[in-house]
């Protein structure tokens, strides 16, 4: 009986348990090295990770998703182009709040992806079934910086602030051979609008809280217009224009045009971010 | 789907059972139900077990087509979830496969699925049951842990990261293993399990002044556990102390504290009187094989919840949710039955029911100056055992009455005081504290052989959330086959006159054997159900559900 209580006990042992130690109260493995900043350069074909966060005002753990983003961008600068999906549920303007961040095409992407408990994320990725919980974005996003890219985006924007009306002109250029009909997929976003934010700790809201990368709408059909229509080639080119006139309330100081390309299987190949002005 | 009987081969039998529930969608602005696409959505399952001697397998094939509005949509598809292989001996049983499993009251441990709550954590792998000798009983387990559909590798996040899950488990009967303490009155046992979990490292980001570092996460986490149960007629105590290692997770906002669980249960019971006190300290004890995974995704471990589960519609309309992060609290039972034939008990004999639950949130204080409560990265926070949080998230007094008048009728009433804290269990900021009455009475009258008639009156009284509610319910059944029932919940005081809202809805059902078949239409409102901490949302709808349920 001694002996088998003893095996028992040694049993469980064998089975080790990594107890880690703190050092001034943090548990801290490595510093990161904020990678080089090569300032969005479009000269050169490089891979840039869509991460497109599914977020709202009313919901309490969005902030901390938006902290992440923001972390991220520091660590690769100009790497990650983030989109901030606001989900209609959790975007209802209350409180006296005038600001309202829903869209027809953010709800359009919003009921066919059928995004579950906010926050999450999809990360070159633009289909149903690929969420991302935010604790898994930087895992994922360390290694997808570091794919080859496989099409290149150059984005030339033209606003005219009389019309409003933005003329985009984007050229495109393959570094693969594939078989796969492509889509790009083009997005207005906008920085620095102030709504009010409900946050989870304390539980409560933030009045005047700055949300960045909202998107504001799909200039391409939300799921994309046909690229590369006689096939996809090495170092085969396409060119496509495109022009939206800009609704009242948005600010073409703070907007940005995404432009993605993505293909059957809703894997996200590159994508690119530029200023409108 | 699969037809039902039963055969004898060879010494073999074929056992099974199905299930399958259909349920159409429109769209219903007042209520917020949503229509689907598809129009119809179904979940569907069947079990089929052949045993033949000390042999057993068996599979369980699911289809979700799509899934049913409330549950997880990444079930959608179709295949054999569940299949194994098991062969007993006399001293030893090994299961080859997917298995359920728990080691004491699950706070390490805990292998099970709740088809109603949507929930499945079936082991895939190899468990070994063995009992050497008299009064000792061992359990190994080692594998992975079910998740929807996907691939055993493929984790939470979608990348290749689920844990390997194992443990042992050893259970000592003092009584059983001493001869001359066979018979005793006074029967002791005592548990020990041991649960270890293995996922590869995650790259997590925390940025200090300035500078960003990555943390570092131990990569094997170990769960252990302690348990005493002594029965001594007419008293009762089980009791768990559980154990954890470090074990930063998405749940716990990376923090490092190791975790602590305590269950105790008291329990006295003569005839005509019983008593159960419990009580729970929960103290960062979310344990998962990903430890990205959050809501009811991948738990290795099960923390039961003492609070008082209620099945009437309005007393369940607030259920309780355990904080795997931290809670500790208290329920007392007691439960009197007034004599036969004399003033109080009348004729028959009456049975009272009195329920005191609470449940608080555990202290916890700064480590470090400048350092915020569970500030990622850290050991979050300090946590004197003992000192009660100033949190109520639960308190749940309910009284209850059930009495037979005549032969014929008898009826139920109940009264229940609630406080919910609706912020911190449903992380709904505006509604605040729900504080709320119940009333329900509950009339059987059988007013012939085989007919009979209920009746179910209920009010829900609250100044918050969605304000009053009143019920109104009669179900007729004409056993043993069938019954129809007609309800109509309205929420006739709800803040925003435009949702005040009736929530009728019909249904029949009939019953041959194995078999029931239920149809109803009408409107379902939006709620929660729960067991212990695991949770499903259940969402507003409007339309046909049909339901078959079959075994052989």
């Amino acid at each position: 009986m001694k002996r088998i209580f003893l095996l028992f006990i040694l049993a469980t042992f064998l089975y080790s348990c990594d107890v880690v130690s703190p050092t001034n109260n943090y548990y801290i493995a490595d510093t990161i090295v904020n990678n080089p900043d090569d300032g969005g350069d479009e000269e050169t074909v490089v891979k840039k990770v869509l991460l497109l966060d599914f977020t709202g005002t009313l919901c309490l753990n969005c902030p901390a998703a938006h902290e992440i983003v923001h972390q991220l961008q520091d660590v690769y600068p100009n790497k990650i182009v983030p989109v901030a999906i606001y989900v209609p549920g959790l975007s209802v303007p209350v409180g006296g709040d005038t600001v309202d961040l829903r869209t027809p095409d953010g709800t359009a992407i919003c009921t066919e992806l059928d995004p579950p408990t906010l926050p999450k994320g999809l990360i070159d990725k633009y289909g149903k079934n690929n969420w991302e919980e935010t604790t898994s974005w930087a895992d994922v996003i360390s290694n997808a910086v570091n794919e080859v890219p496989q099409i290149g985006i150059k984005i030339n924007n033209s606003f005219d602030d009389a019309t409003k009306k933005l003329d985009i002109n984007i050229d495109l250029v393959s570094q693969i051979k594939t078989d796969k009909a492509l889509k790009l997929v083009v997005f207005i976003t906008e920085d620095h609008i102030i709504t009010r934010q409900a946050i989870s700790e304390p539980p409560g809201y933030i009045q005047k809280y700055e949300q960045m990368h909202v998107f504001r709408d799909a200039v391409t059909d939300v799921w994309g217009d046909p690229i590369f229509a006689d096939g996809v080639e090495v170092n085969k080119t396409d060119k496509v224009t495109l022009s939206c006139t800009f609704e009242g309330h948005w600010n073409a100081d703070n907007a940005n045009v995404v432009a993605f390309i993505v293909d059957e299987e809703s894997s996200v190949l590159n994508a690119q971010e530029k200023t409108v002005k | 789907m699969f037809s039902g009987y039963l055969f004898g081969q060879n010494g073999g039998t074929v056992r099974g059972n199905f299930q399958t529930t259909l349920q159409t969608y429109k769209q219903d602005t007042l209520i917020g139900a949503n229509d689907t696409p598809e129009k119809v959505l179904l979940n569907s399952y069947a079990n089929l077990l052949y045993t033949n001697k000390n042999f057993t397998a068996g599979v369980r094939y699911e289809g979700y087509f799509n899934t049913l509005q409330g549950y997880d949509t990444k079930n959608n598809g179709f295949g054999f979830a569940y299949r194994f292989a098991q062969y007993s001996a006399d001293n030893f049983d090994i299961t080859l496969g997917n298995f359920y499993e728990q080691f004491g009251n699950g706070l390490v441990f805990r292998s099970f699925e709740d088809k109603y709550i949507g929930y499945d954590n079936a082991m895939d792998g190899l468990r070994v049951k063995f009992n050497p000798t008299a009064g000792v009983y061992l359990t190994g387990i080692i594998g992975r842990q079910r998740y929807a559909f996907f691939k055993s590798d493929k984790g939470f996040s979608q990348v290749e990261n689920r844990g390997l899950v194992r443990g042992a488990n050893l259970e000592f009967s003092i009584n059983d293993a001493f001869k001359g303490l066979n018979d005793k009155k006074t029967k002791v046992l005592l548990g020990y399990s041991f649960v270890s979990k293995y996922q590869k490292d995650q790259k997590q980001l925390i940025k200090l002044n300035d500078t960003t570092y990555s943390l570092e996460i131990p990569k094997n986490v170990v769960a252990m556990s302690g348990r005493l149960n002594i029965t001594h007629y007419p008293f009762s105590l089980s009791s768990e102390y559980a154990y954890k290692f470090n074990d930063p997770s998405a749940e716990n906002n990376y923090i490092y504290k190791p975790g602590n669980a305590l269950f105790l249960n008291l329990s006295y019971s003569r005839k005509g009187f019983g008593m159960i006190v419990s009580m729970k300290r929960v103290d960062n004890f979310s344990f998962r094989s990903d430890r990205t995974a959050t809501l009811s995704d991948l738990n290795i471990n099960y923390l039961p919840d003492i609070t008082r589960s209620h099945a009437y519609a309005f007393s369940a309309f607030y259920p309780y949710a355990t904080q795997n992060n931290g809670e500790m609290g208290i329920a007392v039972e007691l439960n009197y039955k007034l004599k036969r034939k004399t003033f109080l008990g009348g004729k028959y004999g009456t049975d009272l029911r009195l329920n005191y639950s609470r449940m608080q949130g555990i202290e916890q204080e700064p480590i470090a100056d400048g350092i915020p409560v569970m500030q990622k990265g850290t050991d979050g926070y300090y946590s004197d055992f003992f000192a009660v949080g100033k949190d109520t998230y639960y308190q749940d007094v309910t009284f209850e009455l059930h009495k037979k008048l005549h032969k014929k009728f008898k009826f139920a009433f109940l009264y229940q005081n609630l406080v919910f804290d609706f912020s911190k269990l449903r992380g709904e900021v505006e509604v605040g504290t729900v504080y709320a009455n119940i009333f329900i009475l509950d009339f059987t009258y059988k007013f012939a052989k085989k007919h009979a008639i209920r009746i179910e009156l209920e009010e829900l009284l609250s100044q918050q959330d969605m304000g009053d509610w009143a019920m109104a319910s009669a179900e007729y059944t004409f056993s043993p086959h069938w019954f129809v029932t007609a309800t109509d919940q309205y929420n006739y005081k709800n803040p925003r006159p435009q949702y005040q809202a009736h929530y009728y809805n019909f249904a029949f059902g009939y019953k041959l054997n194995a078999t029931r078949v239920q149809l109803s239409y009408g409107r379902q409102r939006e709620g929660v159900v729960c067991t212990g901490g695991v949770c499903r949302v259940l969402p507003a709808t409007n339309g046909f559900m049909f339901t078959l349920t079959s075994s052989f």
